[in-house]
């Protein structure tokens, strides 16, 4: 919520009038970056210098709850169109949250156009099922073209409704997918996935989309992936992927057992970092050196993830070195037991328990 | 030994390792080189540099402020994970606003960092939770909002 930003440097530069003890700005300004934000609002109606020196602090992320919504109801556009008001060019990042109100919806999205400046864009439906009302078919997106980050945990009526939401974004850089919709799984799209996209991230059922990506798959480099029952889809895109991967996530859930087959990282030859997630708890983070034929590993004590599992799945990688007869590293060989595989095409595995 | 001289001519015959505390006065030290020519310090009285040398000689031991997890945790999570300040940090800066805001000074001019952050916290603890109205007084600042735009000010605060 508070973060630093181009139009504050702007603001250094501005008048420092209403600082009559004379305190250097600069000073006024680390104070101020000491602030919580239900403090920052009330220095916000001190003066006109310490409006403009708040708001960027406040006014960067706008979060629209129920709660929110509910209070805005009625007076945004009187906000949001006065002289005074600041909201429209200084929020970069962008909340809609689904109220179970909807005529709040109603109320509040269409103003959400003089929204010049976001970047940043999430769409979240708090009801935790599939639930393809209007909300996610109402969100302005024309507005929003430039952004770069679109995170969306809402249901689309059909598969072509998400695929042209997304595509609404033609600069995307991130899409994190936790979506859901009715229909077939897939159906025929016309659409194709921003080129520009090289963060990917997708859990739960979205996990249906990954042949849609397949499709015309721009050069991922981070990816997470929420590892359903089955891998096929998963590997197929890792395949796909190739070289210019470099960040895996890979999040699995109780439901996931090491019979559902394994990960192929054969292709992925430039990985840096590969983690395992239990729910959301890291589980093991790998740092594979290819040069080396030596994996850096970190696990976390307490985890309910068969190792078996990392293993497994590092032991797919190709190293440029060709095999050779085991030697322990230098930091010892305490953990080799742990990961077998790797151990039986002699890469070293150097692991670090915390 | 280090001389140094106030504003307001005031002598202070200090150790050496407590005014090196003062990024200034170690810089000049390393100017003059070997020497028992006294140092000006222009900009600080010696009611302000009573109160930062109580510091310097408290604190004379601690540990250098490291800059570790700079630019990676915001300005709000660095305070908040930053030690509380201890009993006698508290009743240091338990002066009026006017004094406060002399060592704030003098801590910038002197470049003495955590002298500079601590008083820094001490100001925002000062603001912390305190109305708008309370915060004009704390700072002697005037009110230049036409009531109506005060008004809108805060009806725009709602959305944060």
């Amino acid at each position: 919520m508070v973060q630093e930003e181009p139009a504050f440097a702007a603001l250094l530069q501005g008048d420092t009038k209403g600082f009559e003890l004379g305190l250097p700005l600069e000073l006024v300004l680390d104070i101020l970056g000491l602030l919580d934000v239900s403090t920052l609002v009330k220095c916000a109606a001190v003066c006109r210098t310490w409006l403009s020196l708040t708001r960027p602090r406040v006014f960067t992320h706008l979060v629209l709850t129920e709660a929110r919504q509910t209070r805005l109801s009625g007076s945004f556009k009187d906000v949001l169109n006065h002289p005074l008001s600041t909201i429209s060019s200084l929020v970069t990042s962008l909340t809609i949250m689904d109220p179970l109100d909807r005529t709040l919806s109603s109320d509040i999205l269409p103003l959400l156009n003089s929204l010049v400046n976001v970047r940043e864009l999430e769409v979240k439906t708090e009801e935790a099922f599939y639930n393809a009302e209007e909300f996610s078919m109402s969100i302005p997106t024309q507005p929003f073209r430039s952004i770069t980050s679109l995170k969306v945990s809402t249901d689309f009526p059909d598969f072509a409704n998400l695929t042209t939401f997304i595509c609404a974004f033609p600069h995307l850089e991130s899409l994190y997918l936790d979506a859901d919709w009715a229909g077939p799984a897939i159906s025929p799209s016309t659409n194709r996935p921003p080129p520009s996209l090289r963060e990917l991230r997708i859990t739960s059922l979205a996990g249906f989309i990954i042949p849609w990506f397949l499709s015309a798959l721009p050069p991922i480099e981070d990816l997470e992936v929420f590892v359903d029952h089955d891998v096929t889809l998963s590997n197929e895109l890792l395949r796909a992927l190739g070289p210019s991967l470099r960040r895996l996530e890979l999040r699995f859930d109780e439901y996931f057992s090491g019979s559902d087959g394994s990960f192929d990282l054969s292709l992925n030859s430039r990985l840096e970092s590969v983690q395992f997630k239990f729910y959301d708890q890291v589980v093991a983070s790998c740092f594979p050196s290819f040069i080396s034929r030596e994996i850096r590993i970190r696990i976390a004590s307490n985890h309910d993830l068969p190792l078996s599992i990392v293993d497994e799945t590092m032991a797919s990688l190709s190293f440029q070195e060709p095999e050779k007869p085991y030697s322990v590293p230098a930091s010892g060989d305490t953990f080799m037991t742990l990961f077998p595989r790797c151990r039986a095409k002699s890469i070293a595995c150097i692991v670090n328990m915390k | 030994m280090v001389i140094l001289i106030t504003s307001d001519n005031v002598k202070y015959v200090v150790e050496k390792d407590v005014a090196e505390l003062s990024v200034l006065v170690k810089n000049m030290l390393e100017d003059i080189g070997p020497s028992d020519e006294p140092i000006p310090l222009h900009n600080v009285t010696s009611t302000v540099f009573n109160k930062v040398l109580e510091y310097c000689i408290y604190h004379r031991n601690d540990p250098p402020p490291s800059d570790d997890d700079e630019g990676c945790a915001s300005p709000l999570h660095k305070y908040l994970a930053s030690h509380i300040c201890s009993e006698w940090d508290q009743r240091f800066f338990d002066v009026d606003q006017a004094l406060l805001f002399d060592i704030i000074l003098a801590a910038n001019y002197l470049d003495i960092k955590t002298l500079l952050d601590d008083a820094c916290k001490a100001v925002a603890h000062l603001i912390q939770g305190k109305s708008t109205e309370e915060i004009r007084g704390i700072f002697n600042i005037v009110n230049d909002f036409t009531p109506e735009e005060e008004a809108r000010v805060k009806k725009e605060n709602v959305s944060s």
